[in-house]
This record gives structure tokens, sequence and C-alpha cells, in this order.
């Protein structure tokens, strides 16, 4: 196995890990159902949950910007 | 999709008109130009303008192609109805971003390196399975067909309301005046002249959400205040967190149209279209927040309908949007210049999806239908000319449909399961790209699995089945479950038996 296949897998891996936890934050299940608190009008479960989605949108706008693959990989 | 007229606007004067018929005469002017830039009668030439978009034109057309006329009129309207639950939209919207991002890349790379038009180009490439491509390209037909006829559909409620009592008719015109308009400018210049159009519609659009957002708080206030008004009128639910059912409700919203969403033809071919990945990167980051700025919006307002426009009910609450207008535009000139202004962002949003659709639809009739199954020896700009014929024939019958269909909601929301279906193609271009080992038989096998399930659940007759959903999930999803468990260990069991061969 050659260290650039690794660091590719350990790479894909590290943002899988990341995505389904910014997943877990981002639908406001652990959240009080009955909670009714606003902040500038927001709920604050739904500031919650588009505080982790910005997040989300940071690390997928970080992820696009880093630089590009090899030009000339294999299909599949 | 809801049969309604969409907007109960107060008729528009002669210069709003004339405004519109400025917007709509750019629209064929850049069909013009595109027709005139273009570099050879080829299919790569019309069908992906060369492969010459850059990080500008790139981001502005996958942003218009991406919002539609259900961003405009089908979040306001579900906010209206379910409150803050409906956030999940904004989460959906990025959802797709997040899956492209899973394959985009690597796949641009290739179509480049080997000439892909659509986006069965690639699994005929990965797969070598006839079979694959044309289920694939049946599947992204029949996807694309239906949200090609909501957008015209759309487009003729957005008219009908601005007709007072000739609604219908105005409808009828709306249809065909906006769908010839498309087809004219799409078939001129193809993709070349629809991003350009982009360009355009997806500026208006952009600067029409700011301003909407904007017009609102001006005309009633803080946020706060509106979502007060709501917990008075006793409807925390729609302020509260949405209740466990709910929740699973937004898990499946993510990953269907997560999934379904990222492999909408017309994305894949823009993906195709771009000229480096360096540029195709860039539009993807900024992509990234334009949920925030457009779908987020939406769901604003319809929290405001909500608090001050009570009592619409069912599929009157699609007017939720028209109805904040007609208040903004009953205040001032100004204001009414502002609707305007906002009507055309809302022509723009439907027809920059349209177009897209129908071009993506053509290219794959033409291409992995017509240049395969019946004329395998046709030249290129034999193609590319009955492309344009395709184009025609494909809007005219839509529109035709559009027409007919008026008022037949029930039908039409049967069609409506094409996330169920597209999210089914997630294994051989998401998986495919990336894993060698995938097999085109439990490929093929997986494919087949998963649509037959899917739709199925989808309208068989079954208890389980609450509101299209088995315990808050799509159809598609079940589906897709064995679809990729089969792909996956059909291609290992392949792989392992291969191994064990003696010989």
């Amino acid at each position: 196995m050659s260290s650039s296949f690794k660091h590719k897998t350990l790479n894909r891996t590290f943002i899988t890990v990341i995505y389904l936890f910014l997943l877990v934050l981002v639908i406001p299940w652990y959240w009080p159902e009955n909670d009714a608190r606003q902040f500038y009008g927001f709920p604050l479960w739904a500031l919650a949950s588009l505080g982790v989605l910005f997040l989300t949108s940071v690390f997928t706008a970080m992820l696009c910007l880093q630089n590009a693959e090899s030009a000339c990989e294999k299909v599949g | 999709m809801r049969e309604s007229r969409v907007s109960n606007l107060l008729p528009f004067g002669f210069g709003a008109w004339l405004f519109f018929s400025a917007y709509l005469c750019s629209l064929l002017l850049l069909g013009w130009l595109g027709r005139k830039a273009r570099k050879e009668d080829s299919l790569q030439d019309f069908y992906l303008a060369g492969r010459g978009f850059s990080f500008f034109v790139l981001f502005l057309t996958l942003y218009a192609t991406q919002y539609s006329g259900n961003t405009v009129f089908g979040v306001t309207g579900a906010s209206y109805r379910l409150g803050f639950p409906w956030l999940i939209s904004v989460h959906y919207m990025l959802a797709i971003i997040v899956f492209m991002r899973t394959y985009a890349f690597k796949l641009q790379t290739l179509a480049r390196s080997r000439n892909y038009v659509t986006p069965v180009d690639y699994l005929k490439d990965r797969f070598h399975s006839r079979l694959l491509a044309t289920i694939s390209s049946i599947v992204m037909i029949v996807a694309l067909s239906n949200y090609l006829l909501a957008q015209l559909m759309t487009m003729g409620r957005a008219l009908q309301g601005l007709a007072g009592p000739a609604g219908d008719i105005a409808y009828n015109y709306g249809v065909i005046s906006l769908a010839l308009i498309m087809v004219i400018y799409g078939t001129l210049g193809g993709l070349r002249a629809i991003a350009w159009t982009d360009v355009i519609q997806g500026s208006v659009l952009f600067v029409g959400f700011f301003v909407l957002l904007l017009l609102v708080i001006n005309q009633f206030g803080p946020l706060s205040i509106a979502t007060e008004t709501i917990a008075q009128a006793s409807d925390l639910d729609k302020l509260e967190r949405p209740n466990s059912s709910m929740l699973r409700e937004w898990l499946s919203y993510i990953f269907l149209v997560g999934i379904g969403g990222a492999l909408y033809p017309q994305f894949i071919q823009r993906i195709y279209s771009a000229r480096t990945t360096q540029g195709l990167r860039q539009s993807f980051a900024v992509m990234a927040f334009m949920p925030f700025i457009t779908a987020l919006i939406a769901v604003i307002i319809g929290i405001y309908a909500l608090a001050y426009i009570p009592g619409l009910e069912g599929a009157a609450t699609d007017q939720a949007l028209s109805s904040i207008l007609r208040i903004v535009q009953e205040q001032s000139l100004f204001g009414y210049a502002l609707v305007v202004l906002i009507f055309s962002a809302v022509l723009a949003a439907l027809m920059s999806t349209a177009d897209s659709a129908m071009l993506s639809v053509s290219s794959m009739f033409i291409k992995d239908i017509y240049g395969v199954h019946i004329r395998p020896n046709a030249s290129e700009q034999e193609l590319t000319r009955l492309g344009k014929r395709c184009s025609w024939i494909v809007v005219g019958l839509l529109s035709l449909l559009a027409i007919l269909l008026k008022e037949q909601t029930s039908l039409i929301g049967l069609l409506d399961r094409k996330f169920d279906l597209l999210v089914q193609l997630a294994p051989a271009f998401m998986l495919g790209i990336h894993w060698s080992g995938l097999r085109t038989g439990p490929v093929l096998i997986g494919l087949v699995l998963g649509i037959i399930i899917a739709l199925t659940l989808a309208f068989g007759p079954f208890s389980f089945v609450v509101a299209g959903k088995v315990w808050g999930f799509h159809p598609g999803l079940y589906g897709l479950a064995v679809n990729l468990s089969y792909a996956i260990l059909g291609s290992r069991w392949l792989a392992k038996r291969e191994n064990f061969d003696p010989i």
C-alpha cells in the first residue's frame, strides 16, 4: 500500500467523520421539544441548527479550495 | 408542486411590462450572440459551450440552475404551512453541494480527457454496459421531464395571477410565450447562450432576494415581532423544534434531495463545461454559502407571511410570497418598482432552471438513445441539428401537457418522484468514480432493484406508507440502501470468487 494511498484513505475517513459529526448536530434532536425561546426572532433551536449548517458550509468551502487532485487519475 | 395561482399581485402597468419585455428580449439577444460565438458545429460546443466556463459564469449558471421557481414559491409556501421546521430547505440545498463535491472534481478531469458530453458518457466509459447506460438515460430523462413540466406550469401560474379575470387564458399564454422564448435562445446558442442568460438571471435572482428581505423588514418590522405574532396566535408548533417524526423527515430530505439533486444531469453537464478544476472548486466553495442568502430568505418570507397574512389554507399557501408582495406593491411607487424587479427574479428563477433541463433532456435523448439505438453512425453535425429539433419537440409536448394538466394536481403529484429515481444512480457515479472494484453486474442489478423498490413503495397500496414516506423516510432511500448494498457486496463477492479461481 503506497503512502499516498494511505494518506488519501485517511483523508477521506477524516472528512467523512467530520461530516457525520456535523450531521448529528445539524438535526436538533438534542434540543428540548417545547422550548419557544427566541433570539432576534429566531427560535434558539433554529439558530443552533443554522450555526452548525454554517460550519458545514465553511468546511465544504475549505475542502473545495484545497489543491486539485492529480489530473491523470484513472476511471474508478 | 401544487395547483394554485402563485401570484395574486395587482396587475402591472405599461412600464412594468416594458421592463419585462426588455428583459425577455435581452435573453433572445444573448441566444443570438451565443450562436455567433460558437466555434464548431459539434455536440461538445453546443451542449457544453466548448468546455470554456470560467469561475464567474460557472458560479452564476450553477446558482441560477439550482434555485428554481420552487425555491421562490414552494419554500415560502411550505414555511407558511409548517413554520421554522421548514428550515430543512436550507439544509438540503447545502447537502446538494456536499454530495456533488464527492465526485465532481474527479469527474471534470475525466470528462475533459475523455470528451464526455452527457452524464451517461461517463457510465459507458466506466462500466461498458449498454443496458446500464440506457436505463440510466431513461431514469434521468423521466426525472428531468417532470422537473421541466413543473417549471412550465409555474411559469403559467406566475402570469395567471397578474391577469385578473382573464387568468385562465393568461396561464396558457404564459406557458406558451415563456416556453417559446426559452426554446429560441436555447436552440440558438446552446449551453453557451443558456449560461450567459444564467449570468443575468442569477444576478437578478441574487439581487431580488436581498431586495425582498429588505422590503419585508421595512414593511413589517423586525422578525422578532413576526415571531411574537405567531406565538400569540397559538401557532407554537410552527416555532418549536420539529417533533421526532419530523426530525426523521429532516434526515430523509438531507439524503434524498442532497444525493438526488447532486445527480441532476444539468449539474453534471455544468461540471463537464468547466474550463478548469480550479474554477469549478471555487464555484462550489461560493455555492456552499448560497442557501443562506436564498433558501433562508425564502423561509423568513414565509414566516412573515404566516404572521401578517393568516388564513391561507392548502394550495393557497403557495400564494404567501405574492400576498406579501401585493402589500408592498400597494404602499408606494418605489415598492411597486421593487416588486417588478422581484417578479423579474421569479421569472429568472423559473426560466434558468427550465432551459437547463430542456437542454439536458435533448442531449441525452439524442446522444444516449437516438445515437446509440437508432442511428449509431450519425455524425456530430446531424446529432447537433437533431438535438435542436428535439428541444422544440420536448418543450412543445411538455407545454401542451402543462396546459392540459392545469387542474390535475394529483396526477402531477404522482409524477413528482424524481429524487426517488435519481438517487438510484448514486452508486454508479459517486462510488464508481472512486472505487475501481465496483463491478458492472452488481451496479446494474442494484440499480434495477432500487428503482423497483422505490416505485413499489411510492405507488403501492401499503398502509405503512404515510404521506409518501415509510417511518418518515422517502421510498427512494430504501431503494438506495438495497441498491448500494447489492452493488458493494456483489462486487466484493465477484472479486473474491475471481481470486480463488484455480485458472
